[in-house]
């Protein structure tokens, strides 16, 4: 019995001292598409781990928010730098019920696609493209409860 | 602020250009092969409106694998005329893949094109004088590594032959020149990874293009050169006409024992391109016919019969006979040599 108690004890320090108890599990992901065909003859696309990379290779990341805590999470924010390098592909950021908004200056200042600017050698600014980018962030529009996964992403080409 | 601190500026330039330069560096080569590239993301969360600390996840991470590319190119042919020997064709052969390699070089006569050159050989440039030269330039031996590129980094390679006294002018002589890839610093010949990705270990993946001989994806390519011949292509055409003779004249004169007959010779050259120089000319007055002194003309340009003082002749060079030496015939121009005889 005395062990129980004692974790208890913690358990309810923890909960006055910290925040409420939530905890979010964060998996980054890094796979490739490839094309097989099976014995029938027909084209089937399987996803594996990142495979055979080399320069102009496509590779999909997937990042899975889990809430694997007791208490809802909410303004859960997924910001992923984009690897140096690799270059966005325009139009391939996912996650089902997020806003998906884009850094094309390291992350000072995040907008949507198409409406962030970036400077030019001469000084103008030019509308900023997929190679410009270098963070993807997601806003979750809902609240994480526990044991909910939240899966995002995007693709990138290899340089 | 921003006007007294002129040096930061100047340093945030700096910076800025490198940093320029660095990124086309590498969209030119691609990443290169062994990079680890590693990703890992961030979450930022409340729970009951408390801001939460960050979370990161794990890293995703993998290996750029070798990408084998190659591209060989001859950018321009080579004019050549019948007989010539050592006549070179200049090639690139370009690591256009993410990894150095050594190249191993062969180049064939192909077919379906006019003839055929002699004494192919392959020599790398030594970078001592642009161009090929036999003596500097280096002679490759059939199977060795020709030479290690890096990666977007290139050489140049000249196919070396000889031209048959056959070829004709405006026929043309391809050539086929295919660099294989190989390990650096070896010549072993790279191998495609065949089965399930390595994880954390380089792979070798084919990427090249199709060449002028070889498939896609083989680690080969192959590009042709054209040896093209111009040469003068001379056509020789005589005619003769009688111009006077001992009872009429010149009007209407007849060829009568007596009378003179010109002739008159058209060296005709049908090349479009190339001059003929010192064509040699030799006719021998007919047997009844006696050569008339100091007839020969040179394109409406009278000769003497002394040999040694003019381009023209008779019974110098050759005995009995007018020998003109043409210094020039040029690309589609015509000279005309006349001379006169008197019938016996």
């Amino acid at each position: 019995m005395k062990p129980l108690l004692f974790f208890s004890s913690i358990l309810l320090l923890a909960l006055f001292s910290a925040p409420l108890l939530a905890e979010i599990t964060l998996t980054t992901v890094a796979e490739t598409e490839v094309t097989e065909v099976d014995a029938r003859g027909e084209e089937i696309v399987r996803r594996t781990r990142a495979n055979r990379v080399v320069p102009g290779s496509e590779v999909i990341y997937t990042i899975t928010a889990k809430n694997s805590g007791a208490e809802p999470a909410d303004n859960v924010v997924v910001t992923n730098p984009i690897p140096e390098q690799t270059v966005y592909v325009d139009g391939s950021a996912f996650g089902a019920g997020t806003e998906i908004i884009f850094s094309a200056d390291g992350g000072k200042h995040y907008d949507a696609a198409g409406q962030l600017t970036v400077k030019q050698a001469d000084g103008l600014s030019r509308a900023a493209t997929g190679e410009d980018y270098t963070h993807v962030r997601w806003h979750l529009a809902f609240s994480l409860a526990p044991g909910e996964e939240a899966p995002v992403g995007y693709v990138v080409r290899v340089k | 602020m921003q006007y007294n601190n002129k040096s930061n500026t100047a340093g945030l330039i700096l910076g800025l250009t490198f940093f320029i330069g660095g990124v086309q560096t590498v969209h030119a080569a691609g990443t290169e092969s062994g990079i680890t590239i590693s990703n890992s993301a961030t979450v930022d969360y409340q729970v009951g409106g408390v801001d939460q600390t960050q979370l990161t996840s794990n890293a995703a991470e993998f290996v750029v694998d070798n990408r084998v590319d190659l591209t060989v190119a001859n950018p321009s042919g080579t004019s050549v005329v019948p007989n010539s020997t050592a006549q070179a064709l200049t090639f690139t052969v370009t690591n256009t893949g993410n990894t150095e390699q050594g190249y191993s070089l062969s180049a064939a006569n192909t077919g379906g094109d006019d003839f055929d050159m002699t004494n192919v050989a392959i020599y790398i440039e030594d970078g001592t004088t642009p161009g090929f030269q036999s003596a500097e330039d280096t002679q490759y031996s059939a199977g060795a590594n020709a030479s290690d590129l890096a990666a977007d980094t290139s050489t140049t390679v000249y196919v070396v032959a000889d031209t048959p006294a056959t070829a004709l002018d405006g026929e043309a002589a391809d050539i086929v020149l295919t660099a294989t890839t190989l390990d650096a610093g070896t010549s072993a010949i790279t191998v495609e990874t065949v089965g399930a990705n390595n994880a954390g270990a380089v792979d070798v993946v084919f990427g090249d293009g199709a060449g002028a001989a070889d498939a896609a994806s083989d680690g080969i390519h192959s590009a042709i050169g054209t040896y093209t011949v111009t040469s003068a292509a001379l056509t020789v055409s005589k005619s003769v006409a009688v111009t006077d003779d001992p009872f009429n004249g010149t009007t209407d004169p007849k060829a009568i024992p007596g009378a003179t007959m010109r002739y008159t010779i058209d060296v005709q050259n049908g090349s479009t391109t190339t001059a003929a120089d010192n064509v040699v000319l030799v006719d021998a007055p007919p047997a009844n016919t006696s050569y008339e002194v100091g007839t020969i003309t040179l394109n409406g340009a009278a000769k003497t019969d002394g040999a040694g003082d003019d381009e023209a002749d008779f019974n110098g060079t050759n005995a009995n006979a007018v020998t003109v030496t043409i210094p020039t015939v040029a690309a589609g121009g015509t000279a005309t040599i006349t001379f006169d005889v008197t019938i016996d």
